[in-house]
């Protein structure tokens, strides 16, 4: 369908059905016959999964024949139903579009966070057979193959992007590719598959490294003039390499991710303690554990809806981007992702992030 | 309200949110799968009527079940969906078209004005006099707690007319109580919505109604538009008069309790749920009856737990009745016919001084 007839379809959906579109109205009887199928969004089939190691998932997908195709590098955002409630988080695609192309599939490999609430559930719902959803691919850290030398930089599960991108292109590859590979000792991911990858094709080299052992990555950059550097991977080898990369003079392609730290377990208990920041349609505030976040909106004079104040009425509900909360009645912690939530009976316990 | 100690208020507390919590910790995977087959019947039967009111022509009895299927389609859509719905009893499942903030229903009212009204303030002052608008909405005398008048001699043959066009009083609800179209604006009201604003969501909300049911379906029938016009018409009707009859019943009944407004200041939770109860009453039946209900024939349970996925309350009311006769409490029940009986009776009763 084409965009205008989808919202002509939308403006008689609201006229007839009062709903914001026409697939959200007839959502749930599709289902019906096409398990997850969704508004807005893909579906994929659960083809294989796999434990790497521990706490790591391979998880091969194969979606839907009109799924745009990925380019190396681009990650998607992966929905799956928990129990009755849909669940989102992003993942780099880790394998090619060739692969995508010729066999309609496509891999994501997943690290496993104990604490979180997302990717422990996985090893549950993730069966073969399952239908579930995925976005169209998204991003632009991807492969320029007119540069010449790239040194790739990884750190932990910020391998996956780089493990696309070299099956992609190491069998058309005209100059050096390496990779310099950061993850806590004995914790890389797809050792074996890299070193194959190395056997296999002379211009690639890889080396795994950790802190402990080979120091700062800013020590080893130095050894690599001239290179077009990637990374990926968490916010501090981030900064470290683009620190370099400034200093240097050089450019610096980037997808660095910033999850915000699951709560230890001192802030959890902490009634008082720290403050966090919240952000409110765009405006930051510092709010503490001792009240609701309404009192605390209200304190600083900031317009929200409200009405019973005790958690029954949900005037006081919006739209939580990210971010943990705390439900004041049960204690309950939330996940970490998009949802709904009441700001009356809720605590911010990590950054979060809200609209209303 | 000072039947329970303060302890004992604490103890009704701490038992009812021991029930919720219980109940709740099982909301899942069954919960999500209910809704969706609800809202699939929901589509089925408003699509079969519209249907069968056109083929009518064939054969009247078509017509008649067509009327059915649409009102049942109507019914379940108000109810057990967007009754449920908007009281966020799914937003757990973080879908977009189910939750309480993005649902709109098949009805004259517009969502949100609804949310204000019922979700906070009947909800949360139920049985309030003063505070909670639904207790006779404003039209009829349902306890001495309000002065007699002339009018109310006839209250009965009103609450008639409110039960026959029952959508359009629930949409007026809000803008009547802040007096947006007549009488004398109240001083110190703190207005959450400015009243071009309530206008503009009426007449937007209650135009697309009209035009949908009385114009555009019958339109589509070509030379049926008399057999959609009169079916929407018909189907309209039996929605309303079975809404608002099961929701007398809730609320309604002759051993319906009322509150004031001291009683409420400062009121633990042990209270509110106490003034909960004894606000509401259910109604005994078969299970598809309870869904045709958007179980408030269970409408204790859904006073006490507002946002539990209703049709939930079957599974809980064993344990709130026996926490109501621990503490003396009436759990009021009953058939069907004996609590609307108990309605009309009140309606009557207070319609004299
Ligand atoms: S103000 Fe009523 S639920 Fe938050």
């Amino acid at each position: 369908m084409t965009s205008k007839q989808t919202s002509w379809m939308n403006k008689l959906s609201r006229l007839v059905f009062h709903h914001q579109s026409i697939k959200g109205y007839l959502e749930p009887v599709i289902q019906v016959f096409k398990p997850a199928w969704r508004d807005g969004a893909f579906r994929a089939k659960v083809i294989a999964v796999s434990e790497l190691s521990e706490q790591v998932l391979a998880v091969e997908l194969k979606p839907e024949a009109k799924w745009p195709l990925h380019l190396a590098g681009q990650h998607i955002l992966l929905t799956v139903e928990n129990n009755g409630r849909l669940m989102s988080r992003t993942f780099t695609i880790a394998s090619s579009s060739e692969q995508a192309l010729h066999q309609g599939i496509i891999r994501l490999v997943i690290k496993q966070n104990a604490l979180g609430a997302f990717t422990p559930a996985l090893n549950s719902v993730l069966k073969p057979n399952l239908w579930l959803n995925i976005s169209r691919p998204m991003g632009d850290f991807t492969f320029d193959a007119n540069l010449q030398n790239h040194l790739f930089v990884a750190g932990g599960s910020g391998i996956t992007p780089f493990i696309a991108k070299l099956h992609e292109h190491l069998p058309r590859a005209k100059s050096p590719i390496t990779l310099l590979y950061f993850a806590k000792p004995h914790q890389h991911l797809l050792v074996d598959e890299l070193m194959t990858l190395a056997d296999h094709y002379p211009y690639f080299n890889v080396k795994f490294l950790n802190r402990v052992e080979h120091g700062d990555v800013s020590g080893q950059l130095s050894d690599y003039p001239n290179h077009h550097i990637s990374v990926c991977g968490p916010q501090s080898l981030y900064q470290q390499v683009a620190s370099y990369c400034e200093q240097n003079d050089i450019g610096c392609a980037s997808e660095h991710f910033a999850p915000l730290a699951w709560p230890s377990s001192t802030n959890i208990n902490d009634s008082d303690g720290e403050q966090v920041e919240v952000k409110h349609n765009g405006k930051a505030l510092l709010v503490d554990q001792a009240q609701s976040l309404l009192m605390h909106f209200k304190q600083k004079g900031i317009q929200v809806n409200s009405g019973c104040g005790m958690g029954i009425c949900h005037q006081c509900q919006c739209t939580k981007r990210r971010g943990i909360v705390r439900d004041m009645r049960t204690g309950k912690l939330s996940d970490m992702g998009e949802e709904l939530i009441q700001l009356c009976i809720s605590q911010a316990v990590t950054e979060v992030e809200l609209e209303s | 309200m000072s039947k329970l100690t303060p302890s004992q208020f604490d103890s009704l507390a701490e038992q009812l949110n021991l029930v919720r919590e219980t109940a709740m910790a099982k909301v899942g995977q069954k919960d999500a799968s209910y809704i969706r087959r609800v809202i699939t019947a929901q589509r089925i039967f408003e699509w079969s009527g519209r249907i069968l009111l056109v083929l009518g022509f064939i054969n009247p009895i078509l017509w008649l079940v067509g009327v059915l299927s649409l009102a049942i389609g109507k019914i379940l859509d108000n109810m057990e969906i967007g009754h449920n719905v908007m009281h966020g009893q799914y937003d757990w499942m973080n879908d977009k078209h189910i939750n309480s903030k993005s649902y709109e229903w098949d009805i004259a009212c517009d969502g949100d004005s609804w949310n204000r009204v019922h979700n906070y303030e009947h909800h949360t002052f139920t049985n309030i006099i003063g505070k909670d608008r639904d207790f006779g909405y404003g039209l009829l005398r349902l306890s001495n707690d309000f002065r007699w008048r002339v009018k109310n001699l006839w209250q009965f043959a009103t609450y008639v007319v409110l039960s026959v066009l029952f959508q359009w009083g629930v949409s007026y609800h809000e803008l009547a109580a802040e007096r947006v179209f007549f009488g004398k604006k109240k001083q110190n009201r703190d207005y959450a919505v400015s009243h071009n604003q309530l206008k503009k969501r009426f007449f937007s909300k209650g135009a697309k109604q009209l035009v949908k049911d009385y114009l555009l379906f019958p339109l589509l029938a070509g030379p049926f538009f008399l057999w959609v016009f009169f079916g929407n018409l018909a189907a309209n009707l039996i929605r309303n008069l079975w809404t608002s009859t099961i929701i007398f019943c809730g609320h309604f009944t002759g051993s319906v309790e009322t509150f004031n407004e001291q009683d409420c200041v400062n009121e633990s939770k042990g209270q509110w749920y106490y003034r909960q109860a004894l606000g509401s009453s259910n109604i005994k039946g078969k299970r598809w009856f309870h869904i045709l209900t958007g179980h408030l024939s269970f409408q204790i349970e859904h006073h006490l737990f507002p946002d539990l996925p209703a049709y939930r309350y079957p599974e809980v009311a064993p344990h709130v009745k026996r926490i109501f006769n621990e503490f003396g409490m009436q759990y009021n029940t009953g058939g069907f016919w004996r609590q609307y009986a108990s309605v009309l009776k009140r309606i009557v009763r207070y319609s004299f001084p």
